[in-house]
């Protein structure tokens, strides 16, 4: 075990130079006027964003309306709250009492200049010591006092459930997880509205991608504990992050106060790296007293998770935002990609560990298609037992069937459906005008150029037939092939795994790309498809290989597959993303344009189906005619 | 300073999980033990909290280190991670609450397979106070404790009946085990330490677990 010392991180000492200038909330301060120019205060919101960032600016918004009446010019933190006078000695900073007694000497002045109705109670000056302690707390870091004063004001328990249970409602997967009840809770403050507060706590949740936090399993939470384990043990440090990562990360920092806000500024502005530069932040402000010792576990507990009293939110936020802090090799790119790999490394070791398996079984199968790695699958068929074994297509039935089923219900609903084509995704395409009358408003545009489905088809039995059905799927997967051009032979790719038309390779291979874990080309395949915002590792715009499904990209956004874990369909989902600050997932979103020199992306000619079934691909099947052509004539 | 020292010391670290179900009580048992006052409008765990408390127990000082885990459901992926290197677990249900008792076999299975094989498990019959609405009767649990080889016992959280007791027998079956050699307090998995490494150079610490050694 390695054991850190706390003064080698870079940012230890940018956080103690801080500390030594910045000036302090409390009556500590040393020098009112001087403050280090890093500790001007971020744009709460930056304007980068169009008109796609109306939750979240409302979010921002809210608690410094609130508080402008208070502080018009620039918000109580840009200010000592309370100046140091000349004549008293600047006393260090948690010296009590020094506090107590300059405290004591202004409390009075402090009663005089504020108007009346802000006293809400007076300092109790009889009682336990401990009570009026606290008062005195609270008068003298008065936001603190005044967010808990206001959301027991604002939120009666009752409120909170019912905003909780819609949202439990709204996402099924979720549920209610404790540690919600803070977000719903500081929602509740800042927004004001019950009724925004689900989508508000829906669009938080996939603004960080963080699905998967609160989903059964919480396999992304353990994630992040990795990853973050791992900023730190680059710095020589050596913490299991997972003991102070539920409470960080789950209920978006349980600091309190001015702090949380700006926290939450951060969070909101910048996503989920701000979510890690602040814990780092969080760490390195215990810096000083010398933790991450292995052995003295009951020193990090009450270092770590005794609430993170005052935290002076300038010297938080700009700790997090030094550049020594996660130095200039990581980005958010770069963060999403450890995190993918942790995700990754979790849940095979959930599968691969005897208990973890068990519990890991529900969690795993939705992403059993995501992930698409042979060992997976090989755990499903262990799982089963049987001598049958896992087929790969048995998921997708069940997940076509559950579309169906939706969209039927759907189609029911609009009550103005002619055929079951016309709400099928969007991706097929009628006859226009009769389309256009028959399309369910709610039902993403059409597109001319395929076949129409025919009314009431059903998922086929096997997995066999969709790659069977001539020309629309490819039967082999030439990827590997295609990614390393000096491999020769025939393509390597065995899988039999899905065709994703858009990606122009097998889903196997696109998870694969997608992790990193194979291909040298990953990262031009990561710029294109970004992940998905569950965080899982599967490409957008991949194609669920039941059959029906067009083998061609239609150019309408597919149901990823957090729509498909929410229940949302396409369109709900794509809306929900739109309102999303990152637009690289929202609308940047091309499916790729095939070769043209690729016939086998051609469209199928209309052939009868027992002559299409009969077409029986080969492996040179993905070879197009050109290629095929050229080399019969250099054989002739 | 010598004072706070001498508070300090101790010959052996005891690492306790407290587990069960949500709203058995957990959190209230540790801090009714930790401050032995009732915790009052406490809010649901997320992931852990810690506590810990100096005691004595057969002459000696023993440093409990309580992790207090989240009983949702949710968390049980999470809580697994805190398990390892338990000397102790305490599961807590809710007498008023038949469900926490019947969920009381899976959180055995937990602590067996996760924390050590030999780890000493009590069964805690929480919110013994609420007499009127009990829906666990006493002797169906001490006979379930007995089955499964563990120790059983009925406590309340808000008058603080019992509390104290629940750790000092744990702590006692820990010691003696111990004593009859069969943990080893120097290794670190087994989630006891000895006082003399965290210490060092005190000289106390050493003659106290000479002591032991002695034994």
């Amino acid at each position: 075990v390695r054991q850190g010392r706390v003064s080698d991180w870079p940012g230890a000492r940018a956080v103690a130079a801080l500390q030594r200038t910045a000036a302090w909330p409390s009556c500590c301060s040393a020098a009112a006027g001087a403050r280090p120019p890093w500790t001007t205060r971020r744009p709460s919101w930056p304007a980068r964003r169009g008109s796609g960032s109306r939750p979240p600016r409302s979010a921002a918004t809210g608690p410094r309306g609130s508080r402008s009446a208070r502080s018009p010019s620039g918000g109580p933190s840009t200010r000592p709250l309370r100046p140091a006078t000349g004549t008293a000695p600047p006393c260090a900073p948690g010296c009590a009492a020094g506090c107590r007694r300059n405290c004591g000497r202004r409390r009075g002045r402090r009663r005089r200049r504020r108007p009346a109705r802000r006293r809400e109670e007076p300092l109790p000056q009889r009682g336990r010591a401990r009570e009026r302690r606290q008062a005195h707390r609270h008068r003298r870091t008065p936001h603190i006092r005044s967010l808990a004063g206001e959301f027991k004001d604002a939120c009666s328990a009752d409120r909170l459930r019912s905003v909780l249970r819609r949202f439990a409602a709204a996402n099924a997967d979720i549920g209610y997880v404790q540690s919600l009840n803070f977000l719903a809770g500081i929602l509740v403050l800042v927004l004001g509205a019950d009724e925004h507060v689900p989508a508000a706590m829906g669009a938080l949740v996939a603004l960080l991608r963080a699905r998967q936090w609160y989903a059964e399993g919480m396999e992304q939470l353990r994630a992040d504990a990795l990853v973050l384990r791992d900023l730190l043990q680059e710095r020589t440090h050596d913490f299991e992050p997972l003991l102070v990562t539920p409470k960080w990360f789950l209920s978006l920092f349980s600091i309190r106060g001015e702090a949380l806000l700006r926290a939450w500024d951060a969070v909101l502005a910048d996503g989920i790296e701000a979510a890690f530069r602040i814990g780092l932040a969080l760490f390195a402000r215990r810096e000083e007293e010398t933790i991450v010792r292995a052995d003295a576990i009951d020193d990090i507990a009450a270092l770590f998770l005794s609430p993170q009293g005052e935290v002076p939110p300038d010297v938080l936020l700009a700790a997090a935002y030094h550049k020594s802090l996660l130095g200039s090799g990581i980005d958010k790119s770069e963060l999403e990609k450890r995190r993918c790999r942790a995700l990754s490394k979790i849940s095979s070791s959930d599968s691969n560990s005897p208990g973890g398996g068990l519990m890991a079984k529900r969690a795993m199968v939705p992403y059993l298609f995501a992930r698409g790695t042979r060992d997976l699958m090989d755990a499903g068929r262990k799982e089963r037992g049987g001598s049958e074994g896992y087929k790969f297509g048995d998921m997708s039935r069940g997940i076509a069937s559950r579309v169906e089923s939706k969209l039927k219900e759907r189609a029911a609903a609009t009550a103005s459906v002619a055929s079951p084509a016309a709400s099928h995704r969007g991706c097929r395409q009628r006859s226009a005008a009769a389309s256009a009358a028959a399309r369910p408003a709610s039902g993403p545009p059409a597109r001319a150029g395929s076949a129409p489905r025919r009314p009431g088809a059903r998922a086929p039995p096997g997995p066999r037939r969709w790659w069977a059905r001539g020309g629309t799927a490819i039967a082999r997967c030439g990827s590997q092939r295609r990614a390393s051009p000096r491999r020769a032979g025939p393509p390597s790719c065995a899988s039999r795994s899905a065709w994703c038309g858009a990606a122009g390779r097998c889903l196997e291979c696109c998870a694969k790309r997608a992790t990193g874990t194979s291909g040298p080309r990953w990262r031009t395949a990561r710029k294109r498809w970004a992940p998905c915002a569950c965080g899982s590792a599967t490409t957008r715009g991949c194609w669920w290989p039941a059959s029906g499904r067009p083998a061609r990209p239609c150019g309408a956004r597919t149901l990823s597959q957090a729509g498909w874990r929410s229940g949302l369909t396409d369109r709900e989902f794509a809306a929900q993303m739109e309102d999303m600050p990152d637009r690289r997932v929202g609308r940047s979103h091309r499916p790729r344009r095939p070769p043209r020199h690729r016939s086998a992306w051609a469209p199928p000619p209309p052939a009868p189906r027992g002559v299409a079934r009969a077409r029986v691909p080969t492996p040179n099947t993905n070879r197009c005619i050109r290629h095929v052509r050229r080399a019969a004539l250099r054989r002739s | 300073m010598a004072s706070e020292k001498e508070k300090d010391q101790y010959d052996y670290l005891f690492k306790f999980i407290i587990i069960g179900d949500a709203g058995a009580g957990k959190s209230c048992l540790l801090h009714q033990f930790i401050e032995n006052r009732y915790k009052k409008g406490s809010s649901h765990t997320i992931g852990v909290e810690f506590g810990s408390k100096i005691i004595h127990v057969g002459g000696r000082n023993i440093k409990l280190q309580i992790w207090d885990t989240a009983g949702q459901e949710r968390y049980r992926s999470v809580t697994r991670s805190y398990y390892r290197g338990a000397a102790g677990a305490l599961i807590v249900y809710d007498i008023t609450n038949r469900d926490s008792y019947n969920h009381l076999v899976n959180w055995l299975q937990d602590a067996r397979t996760l924390a050590r094989a030999d780890t000493s498990i009590i069964t805690v019959g929480n919110k013994c106070d609420m007499k009127d609405k009990r829906a666990v009767t006493f002797l169906e649990a001490s006979r379930c404790a007995q089955e499964n080889d563990i120790l059983f016992l009925e406590t309340s959280a808000l008058t603080g009946e019992g509390v104290e007791d629940v750790f000092i027998k744990v702590a006692r079956v820990i010691l003696n085990k111990i004593e009859d050699g069969l943990i080893d307090p120097n290794t670190m998995v087994s989630g006891t330490h000895t006082g003399s490494q965290r210490i060092g150079s005190d000289s106390g610490g050493e003659a106290m677990s000479s002591k032991t050694c002695s034994c």
